[in-house]
């Protein structure tokens, strides 16, 4: 059952103008490197909807054995389904202290009725990072996803596994509730967890 | 081969592997001290917040980098009663270097760097435990070479052991030694696995494995492990910690520490 099947409305229609300018204001002066995904494969493939725009915020916890405080970040992203196999997003994170944003693209290889995989590449300011990403719909357009990632933190590798849920709301609107554990350099003892939420709407 | 994967994942996500050292108090007799070494940063000696940074562990002997001479009149001023012994080498630039101390101090040499950076301080501190000799160090940052960027870049790792082998070798065989400092590397850098190769070990990884001592400001992200307190076989370490304090790029790294026999 591949995505034929959902009769997806493929006509483009463009956000209003005041969306896309506030959109790119808003990853141009925010952004660093993502502290979660919040941009399951599912996104935009069952609803015949094409464009989505987001926010949340993240916590990430200290790591086990360093002196060093939980930190919040704030997440924004809009994606555009460019193709049926294809989403391009603009990703922009900040804090108090820094603000940097890029890209990411993301190729779903497999569309079934309850399962989309794909892979994904990012590419940012001081940010790249690659993904194996997967959802299983649960129920209606809900979804379980997860995204293992390879990314960089500060000048070292990182890997992260993140689980999370994507349920409708209302008239677009999607909640993503995230965690994710991560290992700096790989390293046992550089564990965090990251525990984020987020709003989506779609159209 | 799921249940290997679930164990995998589970010791990851609960941090298992080997457990840091737990803190611990003194042995009474076996005369312990606190050791610091702070790179405070050649322009924040107008910084109220750096220069309190530097006492605030209250370590027993201290030894800083790029001290100016502004900054060797802030300190004078400022720790003449906490630490009525002082060296300072107060220098332009990066080259300064200084050393607080409770115990008396014997200067045992300024020596030169090898490639024509940063110099080390060699000095005798009289501790509860006996004489203990120093290296005040700062070896060469990423980019400081005498070359071109690239070289520099890549050149790192055997223009430290350069420089550690020079340094090392001015030291008292036989004498209870600590190399610590801005050692511009990670704990897997060139010049502490030479130290460790003879018998020295690395303080803070041993109670804070993955702890930064050095944090690009404003960038949250971006922070590295590159000071570094090494002592060898003639102390037994009883804990170690960074101070989370002042606005230099580098955070206050000390170590307590006793000796390892009578």
């Amino acid at each position: 059952m591949l995505l034929e099947r959902f009769q997806v409305d493929t006509r483009r229609r463009w956000p209003p103008t005041w969306l896309v300018v506030l959109g790119l204001v808003a990853v141009v002066l925010t952004g660093c490197a993502p502290l979660a995904d919040f941009r399951p494969p599912s996104a935009l493939v069952r609803n015949g909807k094409t464009f989505e725009v987001g926010g949340g915020g993240v916590y990430v916890s200290p790591r086990p054995y360093v002196i060093e405080s939980g930190h919040g970040n704030g997440q924004l992203w809009f994606t555009d389904r460019a193709a049926d196999w294809l989403s391009l997003s603009f990703v922009g994170a900040f804090d108090t202290r820094s603000a940097l944003g890029g890209a990411a693209a993301l190729a779903r290889v497999i569309t079934t009725d309850r399962f989309v995989g794909g892979t994904g590449l990012e590419l940012g300011f001081a940010w790249g990072g690659a993904s194996l990403s997967g959802s299983v719909r649960l129920f209606d357009d809900a979804w379980l996803y997860t995204a293992p990632r390879i990314s960089n933190w500060g000048k070292f590798l990182d890997f992260g596994l993140p689980l999370g849920v994507s349920i409708p709301l209302v008239d677009g609107f999607v909640l993503r509730v995230e965690s994710q554990a991560s290992w700096e350099k790989f390293a046992y003892y550089n564990r965090r967890i990251h525990v984020g939420g987020a709003v989506a709407y779609e159209w | 081969m799921l249940g290997r994967a679930c164990l995998v994942v589970g010791f990851l996500l609960t941090a298992c592997g080997p457990a840091p050292l737990k803190p611990r108090d003194a042995t009474p007799g076996m005369g312990d001290f606190k050791m610091q070494t702070f790179n405070v940063y050649q322009a924040a000696f107008d910084d109220p917040a750096t220069v309190e940074a530097i006492g605030a562990a209250d370590a027993d002997v201290i030894c800083l980098q790029e001290i100016q001479p502004q900054w060797e009149t802030v300190i004078r001023k400022r720790y003449a009663e906490q630490y009525p012994n002082m060296l300072f080498h107060a220098a332009l630039g990066s080259d300064g270097l200084g050393i607080l101390s409770r115990y008396s101090l014997q200067e045992q040499g300024f020596h030169a760097d090898p490639i024509g950076q940063h110099p080390s301080w060699h000095v005798i501190a009289d501790t509860p435990m006996g004489p203990v000799q120093l290296l005040n160090l700062h070896l060469r940052s990423v980019f400081r070479g005498e070359t071109t960027k690239v070289d520099s870049y890549f050149n790192l790792s055997s223009d430290h052991l350069e420089e550690i082998e020079k340094f090392s070798s001015e030291c008292v065989p036989g004498m209870p030694t600590i190399a610590a400092g801005d050692y511009n590397e990670e704990p897997t850098g060139s010049a502490v696995e030479f130290l460790q190769s003879k018998g020295y070990r690395n303080a803070l990884p041993l109670y804070h494995p993955g702890q930064g001592t050095w944090r690009n400001p404003p960038a949250w992200q971006f922070e590295q492990t590159i000071d570094h307190i090494l002592f060898d076989h003639g102390f037994d370490p009883l804990n170690a910690w960074v101070e989370d304090r002042g606005n230099s790029d580098h955070l206050p790294v000390v170590v307590h520490l006793q000796a390892a026999t009578p």
